[in-house]
């Protein structure tokens, strides 16, 4: 009774441990930086930026020094990357293919051909290196067989890796009735399918067998020999017939149609600049609309492009030559209630040059047109005296609003240093640099806090506002969020003719890709 | 008058802002980014748009995963019933905390850290439990700064900010005309003050570098940022409520009362899961410089809705 009932608490303890076991522990998870589920039980964890692979348990299947880890496969392999090298480990964490190949194929009819240093090379499923990597190409499998290339020359090997016909043949044309044409240095002749030269390559040209029969050519002599190789005593034909063959690879430049025709198998298409591709390979359909790279860091060579357009609002003040928005006391008239003066501006065009070839550096020049509002807060309206200074009268009648508003054609020249993030073309700015302008216009306005008229007054005028200013400016700035500020050296009015005042704004800017 | 300008700057920044995003998307049309890609294999279809990935895997079952954010769709077809079970995926690109909405309280401090106001301020001394901050943080842009995992990086967007300041004292805030300070005015003696306050508002753009712990954990995590921020002043008012001969009065000022048209200043946020506290203080005074009591404004309050 005890014994029953001890094992029925064994079972379950056992069913309980199973059912654990699916959820990865808290204590493996925090030793990992990152952990995903992948397969029922089998987690993909990450530490310190390489990836492995656990059981919930903690066992762990793949350990944790790989730049990726793909899925398993449906026949139960890992594919791992190290170091730019890939890989293949079964399930049970046993290595198949250690790390050191530059690209290993999936597993198809238990062999997966791998490449290393641009030859290839096949393994099988139980990790032995059947066919080492010394060819330049191997063809695929038909009827235990595959064609390869090595050092250029052709030849055929089986699955388990003998090379059945020597790679010493400059082509060998497909197989027919068990014999196949063969070119070798210059001479044609034919092989059957376990690499004897049934007829021995000597012959300049070998015609088709017609009738177990074939016109040659052997040392500029024509003669008709048997499928031995025999000469036969026919009459020599005079006609000789030309063949051609039939393998056409249509370019057309990068970004136009490229058709490519490789033995029937692979067929593709890309049309529009890469915009839309497609293309098949085999039983598999790709297609691709407004495709490019997604990988950002493959554009290395991008384009610089500045960030200059937009619509920008901001505060203007301006300061006296210590610095200070506190005027002195013969300017104190011009004092600006600071929260309403502000300025306006469109960038409308930019020029942008890059410097260097990461794209990420370069000049910004532009057009942008600019209006100031200063709203002067005492009831001093702005007028000139006789001898053209610029002075003013205080208001009889109460103010709304009394301000001074120029308008401004704006050219920058501005170094621009971008901070490329993982967004292609959305980076973050930092420019600085001179902005110069030539006064368009100039006015004050006042609107009066009474029911006489006129209500309002818009007095055009130069005021002894400067016709050219020019100053420094600084942005910085994140697709639409864009800080900009100002300062100019040149002061707002003619010197002498008004008060040294100079220029500052700082704002918000909306950046658009006009 | 002046009401209805501001609101019709307000408009135009937020038309131009949606524009301004569009501009972008159709930039990034002509020049890089894939709009929709088709790959389909011999068992499997993937469609992938923005934020959405459409995939059809005949392998085993036929299996239809729709993924839209952070939550997936997943149909499976069995030979005899049809299952939907919804999946949350985690997010693969940082996503910081910054937009949503926030509440709290607002104050000012002297330049030595201490609320206690100088006896010629004192008509600045605030009723603090009243005076309360919103808002609404409308605008959010993600940086992550590391290659394999997605628990640190840079926030930046944009936020509109209205502050209270509820002194309820007996002044009004008023302009001296002959020195351009800004000073307290004694309101009449049978005027009884209900209510007095300033009321600005900001739009505030911050530069957060945000860190999320643990980075195992995909979902529910501890994170912390910090970092500079600042503001433009969007529009502001006085209002003074009181009670003359029983009759309750408002009175709203629109006057230049030198308050500061732009504010730089630090910001700190915290959270876990529904709770996310922040505050923020300035580095720049209330007033503009030397034309009225030297103060900071600072706030402290709790981020209510997340998006």
């Amino acid at each position: 009774m005890m014994k029953s009932l001890f094992s029925i608490f064994i079972l379950k303890l056992i069913a309980i441990t199973l059912c654990a076991g699916q959820t990865i522990e808290p204590s493996i998870a925090n030793q990992y930086d990152r952990n995903w589920e992948i397969e029922a039980g089998i987690y993909r964890v990450m530490k310190n930026g390489k990836v492995g692979i656990v059981r919930a348990n903690g066992e762990i299947i793949i350990p944790c020094d790989f730049n990726q880890v793909w899925n398993l496969d449906d026949k139960g392999f890992f594919r791992v990357l190290k170091a730019g090298k890939a890989g293949i480990y079964n399930i049970n964490g046993q290595v198949i293919i250690p790390p050191e190949y530059d690209q290993v194929w999936a597993f198809k009819d238990d062999l997966a051909k791998v490449l290393k240093n641009g030859k290839l090379g096949y393994f099988n499923l139980q990790g032995a290196h059947i066919v080492p990597c010394e060819y330049q190409q191997i063809w695929s499998f038909e009827n235990k067989r595959a064609r390869v290339l090595r050092q250029g020359k052709i030849g055929y090997i089986d699955t388990n890796g003998n090379e059945i016909i020597p790679c010493e043949y400059q082509q060998i044309w497909a197989f027919e009735d068990d014999r196949a044409r063969i070119l070798k240095n210059g001479k044609v002749g034919y092989i059957d399918s376990i690499g004897n030269e049934v007829i021995p390559p000597m012959y300049t040209h070998i015609w088709a067998f017609e009738d177990g029969k074939a016109k040659a050519l052997l040392d500029g002599q024509m003669l008709w020999i048997d499928t031995k190789g025999h000469p036969l005593d026919i009459p020599v034909p005079e006609n000789i017939i030309e063949e051609n063959t039939s393998s056409s690879t249509v370019e057309k430049g990068k970004k136009e149609f490229v058709i490519e025709n490789e033995s029937g198998h692979k067929t593709k298409i890309r049309i529009l600049g890469g915009n839309i591709v497609i293309s098949e390979q085999g039983n598999d359909t790709h297609i691709e609309i407004g495709a490019n790279d997604d990988n950002w860091r493959r554009t290395v060579n991008r384009r610089f492009k500045g960030h200059y357009t937009g619509l920008e609002i901001g505060f203007n003040n301006y300061v006296s030559y210590d610095n200070s928005t506190n005027l002195p006391p013969d300017d104190a008239y011009m004092e600006l209630n600071a929260g309403k003066s502000t300025s306006y501006a469109i960038n409308a065009f930019q020029w942008s040059m890059g410097l260097n070839r990461r794209g990420n550096l370069g000049l910004v020049t532009g057009l942008g047109i600019e209006w100031n509002n200063y709203h002067l807060s005492g009831p001093n309206l702005l007028t000139k005296d006789e001898a053209g200074y610029l002075t003013y009268n205080i208001s009889t009648r109460p103010l709304d609003k009394n301000k001074l508003v120029t308008t401004h054609l704006n050219i920058p020249l501005l170094l621009e240093f971008q901070i490329p993030t993982h967004h292609h073309r959305k980076a973050f700015y930092i420019s600085a640099g001179a902005i110069g302008g030539m006064r368009i216009n100039s006015y004050t306005r006042t609107i009066y806090d009474d029911s006489e008229e006129p209500h309002k007054q818009k007095r055009k005028g130069n005021y002894n506002i400067r016709q050219f200013r020019y100053g420094a400016m600084a942005r910085m700035g994140y697709r639409a969020i864009n800080l900009y500020s100002t300062y100019y050296f040149s002061s707002l009015f003619e010197a002498s003719k008004g008060p040294e005042l100079y220029p500052v704004s700082i704002g918000l800017s909306l950046y658009f890709d006009l | 008058m002046r009401n209805s300008t501001k609101i019709i700057i307000i408009l135009v920044v937020a038309i131009s802002l949606s524009f301004s995003t569009k501009a972008q998307e159709k930039e990034n049309n002509e020049t890089s980014r894939s709009l929709i890609t088709i790959h389909e294999d011999h068992d499997k279809s993937v469609i992938k748009a923005a934020g959405i990935k459409l995939e059809v895997d005949n392998f085993s079952d036929t299996i239809t995963k729709i993924t839209v954010g952070t939550r997936r769709f997943e149909i499976i077809d069995d030979f005899d019933r049809a299952r939907v079970r919804v999946v949350r995926v985690p997010r693969e690109k940082f996503k910081g905390h910054w937009a949503g909405c926030d509440i709290g309280f607002n104050g000012y401090l002297n330049s030595d850290f201490s609320t206690n106001l100088a006896p010629e301020d004192r008509f600045m001394d605030l009723n603090g439990s009243k005076s309360v901050t919103f808002s609404i943080n409308f605008l959010q842009y993600n940086i992550g700064l590391q290659r394999h995992k997605n628990n640190f990086g840079i926030v930046i967007g944009a936020g509109w900010t209205f502050y209270n300041y509820r002194t309820d004292q007996a002044y009004t805030f008023e302009r001296d005309a002959a020195t351009g300070k800004t000073i307290g005015v004694p309101v009449a003696e049978e005027k009884s003050v209900e209510k007095n306050k300033i009321t600005n508002s900001f739009i505030n753009i911050p530069l957060l570098f945000e860190l999320q712990v643990p980075s195992s954990q995909p979902y529910h995590r501890f994170y912390i940022s910090a970092g500079p921020y600042c503001g433009f002043k969007v529009g502001g008012h006085t209002k003074l409520v009181y009670k003359e001969n029983g009759n309750r009065v408002k009175d709203k000022g629109n006057d230049d009362i030198n308050l500061n048209p732009f504010q730089y200043g630090a910001m700190v946020r915290v959270g876990y899961r529904f709770i996310n506290l922040y505050a923020t203080y300035n580095f720049s005074t209330f007033y503009t410089n030397n034309r009225g009591p030297e103060l900071y404004p600072f706030t402290v309050g709790l981020s209510l809705v997340q998006f």
